[in-house]
């Protein structure tokens, strides 16, 4: 059975010792992800199909993220990998929703790159208060409530007229921006992608920190 | 005419015992003195003795006779319903987290699990009139393939149903006490200074299964909260009175 075979099958032991011996194979991140992702898509499909519960698909998220742990302690002392930078992520105000930024997290954490976790509904003061501390490259917002739209437009309008974009990208993911048709303003990047904004931070701020270099 | 007759003999006996006359732990007269003091036949003062028995107002020991009940003054009771018991209205449940996790230290002894089985943890937030009053975490196993959570996302007392079917088999237990409390539990609950909190502890245990269904810590700033107990009362619906 494949890594994302157990993840389906939510067999945490197995899809445990599945990742160590990838992993001692020397599977490339790219691929791990993939297996992963996959998996989690499977125990998705399942939910849909109301043959497993919120409950498992919970449970497929920690798989997930223990995976991509072990992945991160096994590369912590390989140099080439490491991008320099500090993210601030969060889930917007009265958006409870973890999974995914959680999973996003790891992957960044897997980078080298320095996360600032300020946890779930997150109020809009919350983020400009840590903006203002923290001084973060990218602020990451995550959100899966269309409720909660509106608090992601009071912040990104809100951290622009207090500068705080000057020298920060904004970034938005999580299940509303799937439709593609919500317009929020002073956003860098947005997608529902994972990978896509994984390549997105990895990008820019290895472009920046060489330029600083 | 005997049956009321019995009934008055009850009556009688009743009120030897609450005027003091008859004291606690004193022996009451045999069955032949009481057939003779109240002029009736055996059945009939066992059938009063059996009444009085059942009222919990004497006790019989075999061969020796019956004697007035000692009633323990130590043990109260108290109503107690987190959601409609307290001094105020709340208006809003606002759920703050849903999250599995490896058993915690300190809970997988409540639950009774061991160390590799998932626990549920929800957080939830009560409030009264827009003022945030008490923080509820509530903790059950992890059944895969199991609606757990859909069940109590859905109904704010999502067990009453499962109470109600298991009324003779579901053992809860309370645990009060106070604690000051931490920087999570004051950001929660909007207050600065150092008020105590209560922290009330439930478990729910399935004595038929021997599982513990659900395990609740229940935060409450005292001021919404009075706990009122008295002595046990005699259980009413037996009185025929
Ligand atoms: C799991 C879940 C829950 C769990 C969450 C547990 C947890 N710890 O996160 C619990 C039970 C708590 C929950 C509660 C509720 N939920 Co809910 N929930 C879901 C469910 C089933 C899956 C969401 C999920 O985690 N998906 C998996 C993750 C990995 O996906 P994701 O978040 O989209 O993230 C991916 C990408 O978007 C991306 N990503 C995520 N964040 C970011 C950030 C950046 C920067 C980037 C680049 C990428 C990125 O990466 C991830 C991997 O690709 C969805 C329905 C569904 N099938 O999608 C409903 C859903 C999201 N919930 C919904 C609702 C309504 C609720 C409740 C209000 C229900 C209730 N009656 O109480 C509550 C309260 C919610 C609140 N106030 O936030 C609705 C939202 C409707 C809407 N569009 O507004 C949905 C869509 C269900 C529905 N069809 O009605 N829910």
């Amino acid at each position: 059975m494949d890594l994302k075979d157990y993840i389906a099958e939510l067999d945490v032991k197995n899809a445990e010792s599945k990742t160590e011996e990838l992993i001692s194979q020397g599977i490339t991140k790219g691929d791990l992800y993939e297996q992963v992702m996959k998996g989690l898509q499977i125990v998705g499909e399942k939910y849909a199909k109301q043959e497993c519960y919120l409950a498992d698909l919970i449970v497929s998220g920690m798989i997930a993220k223990d995976i991509f742990s072990a992945a991160h302690a096994c590369d912590n002392n390989v140099p080439e990998f490491r991008v320099q930078g500090k993210v601030l992520i969060g889930t917007i105000y009265e958006d409870i929703h973890d999974l995914g930024k959680d999973l996003l997290i790891d992957a960044l954490k897997n980078y080298g790159i320095e996360v600032i976790n300020l946890g779930v509904d997150v109020p809009v003061a919350e983020f400009i208060k840590h903006a203002q501390i923290e001084k973060p490259d990218i602020i990451a917002v995550s959100c899966v409530m269309a409720n909660s739209i509106p608090h992601i437009k009071e912040l990104a309008q809100s951290l622009k007229d207090k500068k705080l974009l000057d020298n920060t990208k904004l970034i938005l993911g999580g299940a509303v921006t799937h439709s593609g048709h919500i317009d929020i303003p002073h956003i860098d990047f947005m997608s529902d992608d994972l990978f896509l904004g994984l390549q997105y931070c990895q990008n820019y701020l290895t472009e920046r920190y060489k330029l600083e270099k | 005419m005997s049956d009321v007759l019995y009934l008055s003999i009850v009556s009688s006996i009743k009120e030897k015992i609450l005027k003091g006359d008859l004291k606690p732990g004193e022996k009451l007269e045999s069955e032949p003195q009481l057939m003779k003091i109240y002029d009736a036949g055996r059945m009939t003062i066992r059938k009063s003795l059996s009444l009085l028995s059942n009222e919990g107002y004497v006790y019989s020991v075999p061969g020796k006779g019956n004697y007035i009940c000692k009633p323990d003054t130590d043990i109260f009771q108290f109503k107690f319903n987190k959601y409609d018991g307290l001094k105020t209205h709340i208006d809003k449940v606002k759920l703050l987290s849903v999250t599995i996790k490896d058993t915690p230290k300190g809970i997988e002894k409540k639950l009774n699990l061991e160390e590799n089985d998932k626990i549920v943890e929800v957080v939830r937030l009560l409030s009264s009139k827009e003022q945030p009053i008490a923080l509820e975490y509530v903790y059950f196993e992890y059944l895969p393939n199991q609606p757990v959570i859909e069940d109590m996302l859905k109904f704010a007392n999502y067990l009453k149903p499962l109470e109600e079917k298991l009324a003779f088999v579901l053992d809860k237990t309370l645990e009060i006490g106070i604690e000051l409390p931490n920087e999570e539990l004051k950001n929660k609950l909007e207050f600065q200074d150092n008020e105590p909190l209560f922290k009330i502890m439930e478990t729910i245990k399935n004595t038929s299964t021997k599982k513990i269904v659900q395990y609740t810590i229940f935060y409450i700033r005292p001021k919404y909260l009075s706990l009122k107990a008295s002595l046990p009362k005699v259980d009413k619906s037996s009185n025929i009175f």
